[in-house]
């Protein structure tokens, strides 16, 4: 029987036709969701960042020292007083419908993305004007010193401030722009998007990449294949049987459980990435109840306990995570244990106490239980036990992650579209900054999903922007940190550094918290 | 059985009628293979019922026990959660079988109903006819799926859910066989004599309704155990902590490759089962239904 | 036999009539608002209330759906709330590997399942028709995706014949779609061919124990020649007859085999579209699959009628 087998299979082994011709011209890629828009600005996504990057350039780009380098622009030129920056873009410049890139362009790309984002809400918040003063100049005129500017433009994690055609710039940032033209490395085949499958990218021959070798975001970006797949597999075990088979290159996310798969594989390798690692949240919405009440959010926070997430997600790989809530990174530069007693000891009878105070009447918790993210599926059935012995009610509705992803941005109740916690997971760039992380802006209406609500903590960052040492800064830091684990903006769930699953014939795959795809190549 | 006051001849006809069945059900009782099915299906149910008694807790999650080997308090190791397998495996039984049964009863009680409305009233029946084919012209996983998912979800849910799709194949059959019975020499006798119309379907159509509707309702509990399954896998069956097979198979998908057990325990379940249940309906079938007017679905 | 298909094919609109009304019911009488997800980040009131009007959801139920209507039959779906393209442009991208992943299985099955059947009838209660019959049981009793998972990890992950995943649509030749549905369509084959063994078995019974083979029988021609001339002729109609109907429950395990081997199509669409409750989409593929149904009841039922001219009347 097995030799029938055998035979069996070598017959189809043969017919099998030429595969590897076509695979040394195609990159595919399994990102963590479904890409279904490519709009960075619309959302942000991960899933959607890191296609969106595939297609889309920057005016600037962080360097591995997190140094904003330049990009699309060739250079800039910052008057004596600080308050002007005159951006020049480099010469040659091509969105993929062929038109040239203008600094109108550029214009209306960052107020787009300006009107959305806390970074550039920020920037935009600082400046008297912002203009193109012919096709290759825009001229930026603030109306009091601040040192982030490049910075903001380089920005390297969600929103990212892509450039677009001014046309498609001027669709609200609310709404995602359908088929997104972009200037990047490679080009989107609209024809060939199939979403909830597969989204196709090519060559964008036009390109002219910058000469300087790679460096993060910065440098040359030299786009190796013809095509680029990135295509949706639901299911993690399927996906990482592919990456083994051969049959896809790359895996956003290697859960710590699958890591053996690749024992005695030389087809692939699962890689520790993202340099810092990322962290995960449970995020709270305050506008609905029962958690638009400050008790019931305190009660939230004795509810869970950190341990058994990171253990149901991350098993007995200890180097792979770090029981942490610190709001900036435990390894970050305003890393502090101020106030994080209470996100740490897990006291399910005082939480039911808190509950009793507020008068909760029973309004059930809703879990969005996404399905398709290993690490998703594990928190949302460690946490409801954990919310159920603490006195709520819950309430599951299965789902996946771009579903979430949509469903999160609705202020809606919870009956009408709305929600009530969701998890999600921030790199280090993003979280480890008092000015970009989402949770400490206290931002109301305008803040991040959630919508936390604080006056103080709004001021605190305004202080932190124009706060001179470093001593100001680690203090305000400590401040706004306190602040949010009393409002309850999100419940810290630790930090852990996840593996990629990547193809050994790729070289060239570029050591950054935010995957990039470009220098990527494929080796004989 | 037989009603005392009834017409002689509509006794005698009953009697005729009836007593092949009750033979033939006695005739299954020296069939072993029946004899073994029976029992294995009795012993499900026993597991369902008494699984408090036999199992653990099969929701306490204990993360530090995940993948865990067999051990005295997890026979058959424990899961990615580190919950029991066993306990798992043994409360699975419930929702398989409560799904199985319910809607074995929800599908028949609406189809004889309907069917003997719609076999009975012409125009009545001709708009339920229709109605019929229409249902049965969307695919019933996809209704079933369709419905489990947009309505609050929950085990009455993917009952309902599974239970529609089976309605118009009972009443279909049910408005075949009745309108066959309608048409018998003495059943049109008894009409003409001036019997009346709950008189012609509790003595005449509802007897000759039993062992096809029986039959079917045994082939449609087996559709929706495996169903319920599919639904489970699929993720819009009962929320994923509730333990059913069809959900244990799905969340074994990641781990099929180093830990294979945890999809072949409730699969053999759920492959004994739905063996017993088809042998069983297919023995039914054979003793009370020889014409054959039920259909055989999976 | 021009005016029975005409008949037919007249009969089958009021049911796809119907089968919309029940999709529309199913899609707008269950809670949750389309606009509220299509508005997306930050939308105002405002905003949302021109995304109802724009749908048409401000108008009582029953102009919805004929509005809705209207449009479908002028093969306009609407667009998907989830990815903002039109429905029939996501349905038309999936049609391919839906069509192929079905066509393959039904070769197959009929290729297991008729083979089966006869020979099982031939030797009518012996312990071949027991094995044959057996196996169809147990066909019946296992859940298409364990069949699926156990063929994948032999023949893709431990000996790597076939992919683990995915399709390969049929421009990039025949042969590399065939590589990659055998799998999906092997798995489901196998459950599927236990039905049509079981009703191949029956008619053939049926047709061996009629008058005509029997004096064949008596002629003295070969068992075999019998089997295959007389009896597979005359069972040629019921098995036609048990694949159309059969195909509804292929459907069942086309969602089921998508999801399992990634396949990109209609099956999949539909159950992402439902746990999305992209409402469009649920509604266009919902009916794309009734309208399929029908058409090959349709196919089976003109077939029939052709083969036997006693059916039409």
């Amino acid at each position: 029987m097995r030799h029938l087998i055998r035979r069996v299979a070598l017959a189809a082994a043969l017919l099998a036709p030429a595969m590897p011709a076509l695979a040394q011209e195609t990159l595919r890629l399994r990102m963590n969701g479904d890409v279904n828009t490519l709009d960075p600005i619309s959302t942000t996504n991960f899933t959607v960042r890191n296609a969106a990057y595939l297609m889309f350039d920057t005016l600037y780009a962080m360097d591995e020292t997190y140094q904003p380098q330049p990009q699309m622009a060739e250079g800039t030129e910052i008057s004596e007083d600080g308050l002007t920056y005159t951006i020049t873009l480099r010469d040659g410049l091509m969105f993929h419908d062929g038109s040239p890139v203008t600094a109108a362009d550029a214009v209306a790309s960052l107020e787009r993305w300006g009107s959305v984002d806390g970074l550039g809400q920020t920037l935009f918040s600082k400046m008297e004007s912002i203009e193109a003063t012919d096709d290759r100049t825009l001229v930026i005129q603030l109306a009091e010193p601040w040192g982030l500017v490049l910075d903001a433009l380089g920005k390297i994690s969600s929103n990212v401030p892509v450039i677009m055609p001014a046309e498609q710039a001027a669709t609200p940032a609310s709404e995602a722009v359908q088929e997104p033209i972009g200037s990047g490395p490679y080009r989107l085949v609209p024809e060939e998007w199939v979403p909830g499958s597969v989204v196709v990218f090519e060559k964008f021959e036009d390109y002219v990449p910058r000469d300087e070798p790679p460096s993060m975001a910065a440098g040359g970006k030299i786009a190796h294949f013809d095509r680029v797949e990135a295509i949706y597999i639901p299911d993690t075990a399927t996906a990482i049987n592919a990456l083994i088979a051969g049959e896809i290159d790359w895996i956003e996310e290697v859960p710590a459980d699958m890591l053996r798969y690749f024992d005695g594989v030389d087809t692939a390798e699962a890689v520790a990435a993202r340099q810092s690692g990322n962290s995960m949240q449970l995020v709270v919405n305050h506008l609905n109840p029962p958690f638009d009440d400050p008790l019931v959010r305190q009660a939230l926070q004795l509810a869970v306990s950190q341990d058994d997430f990171l253990l149901a997600a991350y098993g007995d790989g200890e180097d792979r995570y770090l029981k942490c809530a610190a709001v900036f990174f435990c390894n970050g530069p305003y890393a502090t244990d101020v106030n994080t007693d209470r996100v740490l000891e897990r006291d399910p009878e005082a939480a039911q106490a808190l509950l009793d105070e507020a008068g909760y009447d029973g309004t059930p918790v809703m879990l969005m239980h996404v399905s398709d993210i290993p690490t998703h599926d594990a928190y949302y059935a460690v946490l409801k036990p954990m919310l159920e012995e603490a006195g709520f009610t819950v309430e599951v509705q299965p789902s996946d992650w771009a579903t979430v992803a949509t469903r999160r941005a609705s202020k809606e109740p919870v009956a009408d579209g709305g929600w009530n916690v969701f998890f999600t997971g921030w790199g280090f760039v993003d979280q480890s900054n008092p000015m970009t992380n989402v949770y400490v802006s206290g931002a109301c209406d305008d803040a991040w999903f959630g919508w936390a609500c604080s006056d103080e903590l709004q001021q605190l960052r305004e202080d932190f922007a124009v706060a001179e040492t470093e001593e100001e800064r680690m203090a305000l830091a400590e401040e706004m940190q306190r602040l949010t684990h009393d409002l309850v903006s999100y419940v810290p769930l630790g930090q852990a550094f996840p593996s990629v699953g990547i193809a050994t014939d790729l070289e060239g795959y570029i050591e950054s918290p935010v995957p990039f795809f470009w220098n990527l190549q494929r080796v004989e | 059985m037989a009603a005392p006051n009834s017409p002689p001849q509509t006794v005698a006809a009953a009697r005729t009628r009836r007593r092949p069945f009750l033979e033939s059900l006695a005739h299954l009782r020296r069939d072993p293979t029946t004899v073994v099915s029976a029992a294995i299906l009795v012993l499900f149910i026993l597991i369902a019922i008494f699984a408090p008694l036999i199992a653990g807790d099969p929701t306490a999650l204990n993360p530090i026990r995940r993948l865990g080997p067999p051990a005295p308090d997890a026979w058959l190791g424990t899961d990615q959660l580190g919950r029991d397998v066993y306990a798992r495996a043994v409360y699975g039984t419930r929702v398989s079988l409560i799904v199985g049964g319910a809607v074995a009863v929800l599908a028949a009680i609406p189809g004889v109903a309907i069917g003997i409305y719609a076999s009975m009233n012409r125009v009545g029946g001709a708009i339920v006819m229709r109605l019929v084919d229409a249902l049965m012209a969307i695919p019933a996983v996809l209704l079933a799926i369709a419905l489990a998912a947009l309505l609050k979800p929950g085990l009455p849910t993917l009952i309902i859910a599974i239970s529609i799709p089976e309605i118009p194949r009972m009443v279909r059959l049910v408005r075949s066989v009745a309108l066959s019975v309608t048409a018998q020499p003495y059943v049109t006798a008894a009409i003409a004599a001036g019997s009346s119309r709950s008189r012609l379907v509790f003595r005449h159509i509802l007897p000759n309704t039993l062992a096809p509707v029986i039959v079917q309702a045994t082939y449609a509990a087996a559709s929706a155990i495996i169903a319920s399954a599919i639904l489970s896998f699929l993720g819009v069956g009962t929320s994923p902590e509730v333990p059913s097979w069809g959900g244990m198979m799905a969340d074994a998908r990641g781990f099929f490759r180093f830990n294979p057990e945890l999809m072949f325990y409730p699969g053999l379940l759920l492959s004994v089962l739905l063996l017993v249940t088809n042998i069983l309906g297919d023995r039914l079938s054979d003793a009370l239904d020889p014409r054959k007017v039920t259909q055989k679905m999976p | 036999m021009l005016r029975y298909a005409a008949q037919r094919i007249l009969a089958g609109i009021p049911i796809l009539l119907l089968v919309s009304l029940f999709i529309f019911s199913l899609v707008h009488l269950t809670p949750g608002d389309p606009a509220l997800l299509l508005a997306g980040d930050n939308a105002s009131p405002a905003q949302v209330d021109e995304i109802r009007a724009r749908l048409n959801l401000d108008q009582p139920l029953w102009r919805q759906f004929a509005l809705w209507f209207g449009d479908a039959i002028r093969l306009d779906l609407g667009n998907s709330i989830y990815s903002g393209k039109p429905v029939t442009e996501l349905i038309g991208q999936r049609v391919e590997p839906t069509l192929v992943l079905s066509t393959v299985t039904l070769i197959l099955t009929v290729l297991i399942a008729v083979p089966l059947g006869a020979v099982s009838a031939w030797r009518a209660n012996t312990i071949v028709d027991r094995l044959a019959m057996g196996f169809a049981v147990i066909g019946f009793s296992v859940p298409v995706f364990a069949i699926a998972y156990v063929l994948v990890y032999l023949f893709a992950v431990r000996w790597g014949v076939f992919p683990v995943q995915g399709y390969k649509p049929l421009d990039e030749g025949m042969l590399a779609t065939l590589h990659s549905v055998t799998l999906p369509s092997v798995s489901l084959a196998l459950v599927f061919a236990a039905l049509i063994a079981r009703v191949t078995r029956a008619s053939v019974l049926d047709a061996l124990n009629e008058n005509y083979i029997r004096t064949a029988h008596a002629k003295g021609l070969g068992a075999p020649r019998i089997l295959f001339w007389h009896a597979l002729k005359s069972v040629g109609v019921p098995v036609v007859t048990v694949i159309g109907i059969g195909f509804a429950t292929l459907i069942g395990g086309v969602v089921v085999t998508e999801s399992v081997f990634n396949i990109p199509g209609i099956g999949r669409l539909t159950v992402d579209a439902i746990t999305r409750r992209d409402y469009p989409v649920i509604q266009g593929s919902i009916l794309f699959f009734s309208a399929m149904l029908i058409l090959i009841n349709l196919v089976v039922d003109l077939s029939y009628a052709a083969i036997d001219p006693r059916v039409r009347g």
